[in-house]
């Protein structure tokens, strides 16, 4: 074999020995690829570096020069003319593929490439690396993608946009098929594992060469089978490697002209990048759910790693602002960022998960950042943003888990407080009738009309306390007012006042009632209201002192006010103290007996009539309760709402609207 | 003659249990009567009663709290535990404050014996 210094040379030297045959080739190339093509650069592909079946292997070089003044074009005519090898180009037009030129194989059409390329190159357009695929008839498609030149391709998004089109090596494998001659009819030849050239002889087992090339960051896997033992004759094995050989280096012509090798080497390298950062963040990040562990570890790591001054970490507060979680670091002040820092050189990595941004990682480096670089602190970021989210996640269970342990420790506090309410005035009840049942001789009529009345107040308060635990019970599942009627509100005020006498006997009561005072209200819910402002106005007031009791209309409203002389209700108890369960721990509080639910029912009772309760200060001293209904005569009715309790609409509410 | 110091935030329920204790005319007596565990501490201090009736939930000082301060100076006193609402949270740390008895207030009629039988024990 002549071997001649041509513009594309093997300037190598490959034996291949086993089974008792050896191979020597020496400048194979130079049958398929003689010419003068040339391009810039240079190529180094190590073949053959692993051999099966006790094939023994020596493995060189194969360093590919050409010059430059020969354009690719002509290498590929002289590529293709041995019908072995072709090239294309697929251009991207508006989103789908068009094959705009291209030399290619005769058995092997355009459309089939277009069609039989469409996923691998997809991969290759997003990886950024070279892909292979068999389009039709077994040929093997080595196909790279091709960016915007001078545009950053250093993420996948950035690649799908940047994407202008494909370069396809083709190896025609019916082409090389024949070249292998006759005897190689069922010769096997696999590229990555994919069948090229299959043998329909299950005979075929020897595998003569195993061997691989490298290049592109991509390891292509080259296997021959053939069926005639001692394997291929040498001019065999020249024009197989040379096909391969010379299919890449037109690939790598092209690739070179385009400027997009070097890109994807930069692509490589923050793949490479952002894959180790992420190997070394994932630790830390799983280390804790305790963001003041995890946050400083993980700045530390960034700021070593990248040569960062300042890292800060904002989230996305339940407002909308950005609230700053965690920072480290000096970050430049304004003034030494007018002069020689640049806001640009702050590195802003937004952090988003499931498609919702919850905040952003700043981090301001002390020396410049490659782009590679920054990719990687973008990829940190994308896992600080998990991170945080799970954080979230796991400290809203906690809360949860509080609520119902708070939640717990209130109903038992609730079960001991009203089995105590309850118990109280039964045994007392008991005990005074079991005196009377049982030595009622043995007292004065004056000592037992004295039991009879302990015996009808601790009943009556019994059955007020039985009745806001029915209301109770039933106020998140039903209203518990009947529809509105119009009531005399003075009457019923009047009657109720007279009713609860034993309860009220140690307060002097005064009263003052407007005349004919109508109101649409529920008569038994509104006395429910009274009976419990009553009775709270005694219990929280000293005995002896007035409970003044008004009833009054104006403003489209009934009008009851309820005041006492007791202490009073410190204003940021005005709200609290409708609230289930609330007692306050105030000295009048604690000196009374109670279970929070009086008030929360009476608030919940006046809304679903359509009126509102309201607490002011009795002067000089004590709390005055206000309770406002609508007034049940013709006309617009409003219900004012000055330092009164939210009202939620309610069926009345709306009926008077 | 067992003097017993009636301690209960609700009157009538002092008013009954006085009344219990002096018809049972076993020769008990009631030392006084305290409406808070504040009171029933001055009270105790004042009078020194063979046996304390002490009821626990109470505004202000509990039942336990007034019993554990007592027993704190005098672990000899005698107190029964007389409440309505007795679980085993509250029986637990009443054996462990050293208090003599509990005893439901639905079961006010055995108190004139738990009294003997208690005040006794001192």
């Amino acid at each position: 074999m002549k071997f001649t210094k041509a513009a594309l040379t093997m300037a190598a030297t490959v034996i291949v020995a086993g089974a008792g045959v050896a191979y020597v080739i020496e400048g194979s190339a130079e049958s398929s690829t003689a010419g003068t093509a040339r391009a810039s650069g240079r190529a180094t592909v190590d073949v053959f570096d692993d051999v099966l079946n006790d094939l023994r292997r020596t493995v060189t070089t194969l360093e590919l020069f050409s010059t430059s003044d020969a354009p690719a074009s002509r290498l590929e005519r002289h590529l293709s003319s041995t019908g072995i090898v072709g090239v294309s180009h697929i251009q991207r037009a508006g989103g789908a593929a068009a094959l705009q030129a291209g030399a290619t194989p005769a058995a092997i059409s355009l459309t089939d490439i277009t069609a039989g390329t469409a996923l691998a190159r997809e991969a290759a357009a997003d990886t950024g690396e070279t892909h292979v695929a068999v389009p039709v008839r077994g040929a093997i498609a080595v196909i790279v993608p091709v960016y915007a030149a001078g545009r950053p391709v250093l993420t996948t998004d950035q690649r799908r946009a940047e994407l202008t089109g494909w370069t396809v090596g083709l190896i025609d494998a019916e082409a090389l098929r024949s070249r292998l001659g006759p005897s190689s009819s069922r010769a096997a030849l696999t590229v990555n594992g994919i069948d090229a050239v299959t043998s329909s002889d299950s005979t075929l087992k020897q595998v003569e060469v195993d061997g691989t090339v490298e290049l592109a960051h991509a390891v292509w896997r080259l296997r021959v089978t053939p069926e005639v033992p001692g394997g291929l004759a040498g001019a065999t094995w020249a024009v197989l490697i040379s096909s391969l050989t010379a299919a890449v280096a037109v690939l790598l012509v092209g690739l070179r002209d385009r400027g997009a090798f070097d890109r994807i080497v930069a692509s490589h390298d923050a793949l490479l990048r952002e894959t180790r950062i992420a190997a070394e963040l994932g630790p830390i990040l799983q280390a804790s759910l305790d963001l003041g562990e995890v946050l400083p570890a993980v700045a530390v790591h960034l700021s070593d790693e990248f040569g960062l001054m300042s890292v800060a970490l904002e989230l996305i507060g339940d407002d909308g602002s950005l609230v700053e979680v965690f920072s480290m670091g000096t970050r430049p002040q304004v003034s030494e960022r007018s002069g020689a820092i640049s806001p640009a050189e702050e590195v802003v990595c937004p952090l988003v998960r499931s498609g919702r941004t919850v905040g952003r990682l700043r981090a301001v480096p002390g020396r410049a950042l490659s782009a590679a670089e920054i990719s990687a602190i973008r990829a940190g970021a994308e896992l600080v943003a998990v991170t945080t989210s799970n954080v979230e996640l796991y400290e809203r269970e906690q809360a949860s888990v509080r609520r119902l342990t708070e939640l717990d420790q209130l109903k038992d506090a609730f079960l001991g407080t009203i089995s105590h309410e309850l118990r109280t005035p039964i045994t007392a009840i008991r005990g005074f009738v079991q005196l009377l049942a049982d030595r009622g001789d043995d007292f004065t009529d004056e000592d037992r009309k004295e039991f009879l009345q302990r015996i009808e107040r601790n009943s009556t308060s019994l059955g007020l306390l039985v009745d806001d635990l029915l209301d109770f019970a039933r106020l998140d599942r039903q209203s518990i007012v009947t529809p509105a009627t119009p009531v005399r509100v003075d009457l019923a005020v009047a009657s109720l006042v007279a009713q609860l006498t034993p309860l009220l006997g140690e307060h002097r009561i005064v009263t003052a009632f407007d005349p004919e005072v109508e109101a649409l209200a529920d008569l038994t819910a509104l006395e429910r209201v009274l009976a419990n402002l009553l009775t709270n106005a005694a219990k929280f007031s000293p005995a002896e002192t007035t409970i003044e009791i008004g009833v009054s209309a104006g403003d489209g409203c009934a009008q009851i006010s309820i005041a006492d002389e007791g202490p009073g209700i410190a204003m940021e108890d005005r709200q609290r103290i409708f609230t289930r369960f609330y007692r306050g721990d105030s000295p009048a509080a604690l000196a009374t007996r109670g279970a929070g639910i009086g008030l929360a029912v009476v608030r919940e009772l006046v809304v679903q009539m359509g009126g509102t309760i309201a607490v002011e200060e009795n002067r000089p001293t004590g709390t005055r309760m206000i309770v406002r209904l609508p007034q049940a005569t013709p006309g617009p009715i409003r219900i004012p709402d000055q330092a009164a309790v939210p009202q939620q609409p309610t069926d009345t509410a709306r009926r008077m609207a | 003659m067992p003097r017993a110091l009636i301690v209960d935030d609700e009157e009538d329920i002092r008013f009954l249990i006085r009344l219990t204790i002096e018809l049972a005319n076993e020769g008990l007596a009631v030392a006084g009567e305290a409406a808070t565990g504040e009171a029933a501490i001055a009270s105790w201090e004042n009078d020194r009663p063979e046996v304390i009736v002490l009821d626990n939930r109470m505004p202000g000082m509990s039942g336990l709290e007034v019993a554990e301060h007592i027993l704190g100076q005098d672990p000899s006193q005698a107190i029964i535990l007389f409440s309505s609402y007795l679980d085993d949270a509250t029986l637990a740390t009443a054996a462990r404050l050293g208090i003599r008895a509990c005893l439901a207030k639905g079961d006010y009629h055995q108190l004139p014996d738990a009294l003997w039988q208690h005040s006794d024990d001192a």
